[in-house]
């Protein structure tokens, strides 16, 4: 903390210069040394905090596919889940999980398994979005879901651990199926940055 | 502070007193040694890189591929993973806990109690839900906790059948990931 302390010159005292500027130097000297400290008690309000400071803010909407008639036909190779030719991803972000951010990735989503195993996997790509960027499965995100229960929900919350730093960012759901009957739908994709 | 007017304020032909400036200082000194408030900073003023890490959240998380066991044999509820965080105030925890559930056999009426414990108290809890031989699964759960280690964690226990306690079948978590956020109250 700073704090300054006062050189007292008294009446009578021997006019010198050394009272006023050991008084100046101490406030060159604390004013450096401001912290927490010297911040009265709850002394600082919502208005003096810049935007996305707590929380940062999305560089996209969220896209939301929910629309119990707009189904995907899981195929059984590891593809894109896409509505309509659309994709089921969000971005870009400009991701940076160095510099105090954390990313938390949510998914959920609706799936029918009649036979067989659904797989289902969050990626993540840096050079563009589904159709152009080269996507890699994010670890331990990978879902598998045998059959029963009809149409059930099923998501995901995905902490982006490893630092990256400034890197642009597309997140797009997978998925596959070896009988190729699966059906996914209402799914939904969103990123939340908090500030650490 | 709000405003601070200077106590003493000197003219042309005063005579010079000490205590003029000696006040003056004191004055100001006196906000700034543990008063500057709201109106000391302007607005929008701190910016996100002048707060110290851990004001607003502290997040941490483990995983894993696994698989972690749970034990078929065992009564009531088994810890399968945790996190703890390290929070110096009151805050609100959001925990998410996520993965794949696989029966080592299934039986045939296979049920699985899924929740989720934030210091010591009950985030969530699923207390039976049909699950086949293989299935993911997600729960998020909330609660408040006060400064100091918070631990959170993922439990789950085996039913066999729709109404007895757990016996006999082996089952097994991977893909895992639990994730606690604290949120500064």
């Amino acid at each position: 903390m700073g704090r300054i302390q006062i050189t007292d010159i008294e009446r009578g005292d021997a006019g010198t210069i050394g009272a006023p500027n050991a008084l100046l130097a101490e406030w060159a000297t604390e004013s450096a040394n401001i912290d927490a400290e010297n911040i009265a008690p709850g002394g600082l309000d919502r208005r003096n905090l810049d935007a996305n400071v707590a929380n940062g803010e999305m560089s996209a909407p969220s896209e939301v596919f929910q629309n119990d008639t707009t189904i995907y036909n899981v195929t059984t190779t590891t593809s894109p889940v896409t509505f309509g030719g659309i994709a089921a991803e969000i971005g870009p972000f400009i991701i940076d999980t160095t510099n105090d951010r954390e990313w938390l990735i949510h998914v959920s989503a609706e799936i029918s398994v009649p036979s067989g195993m659904l797989i289902f996997e969050l990626h993540m790509a840096d050079d563009g979005p589904v159709g152009t960027g080269t996507f890699v499965l994010l670890p331990y995100t990978t879902r598998r879901d045998v059959i029963g229960g009809g149409w059930h929900s099923a998501g995901m919350t995905y902490r982006l651990v490893e630092p990256v730093a400034s890197l642009t960012t597309w997140f797009a759901l997978y998925a596959y199926d070896t009988a190729a009957v699966s059906k996914i739908r209402n799914v939904d994709i969103y990123a939340e940055e908090l500030v650490r | 502070m709000a405003l601070t007017y200077h106590t003493r304020h000197l003219e042309d032909q005063d005579v010079i007193d000490p205590a003029d400036w000696v006040q003056n200082h004191a004055d100001i000194a006196g906000e700034f040694n543990g008063h500057l408030d709201r109106d000391n900073v302007p607005e929008l003023g701190v910016t996100v890189d002048r707060i110290a890490p851990g004001t607003f959240h502290t997040v941490d998380s483990d995983e894993g591929v696994g698989p972690v066991a749970v034990t078929g044999g065992a009564i009531g509820w088994q810890d399968v993973c945790e996190v703890h965080l390290d929070v110096d105030c009151d805050c609100v925890i959001e925990a998410d806990w996520g993965g794949i559930f696989s029966w080592t056999t299934a039986p045939s009426e296979p049920n699985v109690g899924i929740r989720l414990l934030i210091d010591g108290s009950l985030g969530h809890q699923i207390p039976r839900v049909y699950v086949p031989l293989r299935r993911s699964f997600n729960i998020s759960g909330v609660a408040n906790a006060s400064r100091g280690i918070v631990r959170v964690v993922g439990q789950m226990r085996l039913f066999t059948d729709v109404t007895s306690s757990p016996v006999g079948k082996d089952a097994d978590v991977s893909h895992y990931q639990i994730i606690a956020v604290a949120r500064t109250r």
